[in-house]
């Protein structure tokens, strides 16, 4: 009961927290979910961070989900992926969004990050 | 006794309105009891004999009475004892009060144990460690919750150190699970 009540209170400060990071307007804003919020062990943590970065739509937030190797679309966890993609097609100026994407698809070394680049992008463009 | 003969009989039998017309004339009422004024000798509603004690009696009765005194002496000596334990609780409240009287109440033992300092270092430090343990908890519990908004308007150097700890306790708290 006692670690229950608390765990409730920590995700209901963490998630005011990433809430409160997705609005602010301090660049080092994103830096911190990026250094925090992706790195955690926490499933819920990493989504809760990767949707942030996507509500901010900009250019340096949305390449931390989209172009970086198991973070974002890119994560292991599917729930995690499921739900930055999710966010993504949820935008409603994707024009940055599409941008990274066409960066990541034309440029990016790794193969399973271009891919994934290019399967988000085609189900953007059909939205 | 009235002296009754066949013919008077037969007369009080078979002519009754006769009879009764004497009977109604006469001012005794008890005149058809006959008695004529004879006068009863004896009382014919109780036993005539007298009542005497016998040999038997007598003894249930000297009993009896020897009870009824006996009765009188256990009270007395209900009444001794009593007398008895009251003086003994007397004696027994006397004595505390002098044996109070003598005894001088002090807390030096228990000051000395509490001013005494804990000398073994790990358990202050493990106790110490259990009580900032239960504090943080408490704190982490009962504070109240800064909105989004709120944070949105804190500068980043306050929100880093806040982010981290959230994020660190609740990976413990996978963890632990």
């Amino acid at each position: 009961m006692f670690n229950r009540n608390t765990t409730d209170k920590s995700f209901k400060r963490i998630s005011n927290i990433i809430e409160g990071l997705s609005m602010h307007e301090d660049p080092e804003s994103i830096n911190l979910l990026e250094e925090v919020g992706t790195n955690s062990s926490v499933d819920t943590i990493r989504e809760m961070t990767a949707r942030a970065l996507v509500k901010k739509n900009m250019h340096d937030s949305l390449a931390v989900v989209i172009t970086n190797k198991g973070k974002g679309i890119n994560d292991m966890n599917t729930v995690v992926a499921m739900s930055t993609i999710n966010e993504l097609l949820s935008l409603k100026d994707k024009t940055e969004a599409m941008r990274v994407l066409e960066d990541t698809v034309n440029m990016h070394s790794d193969e399973e990050v271009r891919d994934n680049a290019r399967s988000v992008k085609a189900l953007m463009a059909l939205s | 006794m009235a002296n009754l003969s066949i013919a008077k009989i037969g007369q009080r039998i078979f002519n009754t309105s006769l009879h009764e017309k004497t009977v109604a004339r006469s001012s005794n009422p008890f005149a058809a009891s006959s008695f004529k004024g004879n006068v009863l000798t004896a009382d014919v509603f109780e036993s005539s004999k007298q009542a005497t004690a016998q040999a038997k009696d007598k003894l249930t009765y000297s009993t009896l009475v020897g009870s009824l005194a006996n009765i009188g002496n256990r009270f007395q000596q209900g009444i001794e004892s009593v007398i008895a334990f009251g003086n003994r609780m007397k004696e027994g409240i006397t004595n505390f009060w002098n044996m109070m009287k003598t005894t001088e109440v002090s807390f030096e033992p228990a000051k000395k144990a509490l001013n005494t300092e804990i000398t073994f270092d790990p358990v202050k430090k493990a106790m110490g460690t259990a009580a900032e343990s239960i504090k943080e908890n408490f704190s982490r519990i009962f504070d109240k919750v800064p909105t989004a908004k709120q944070i949105s308007q804190m500068p980043i150097a306050e929100i880093r150190p806040m982010l981290i700890n959230e994020e660190a306790a609740l990976a413990t708290a996978r963890t632990a699970a």
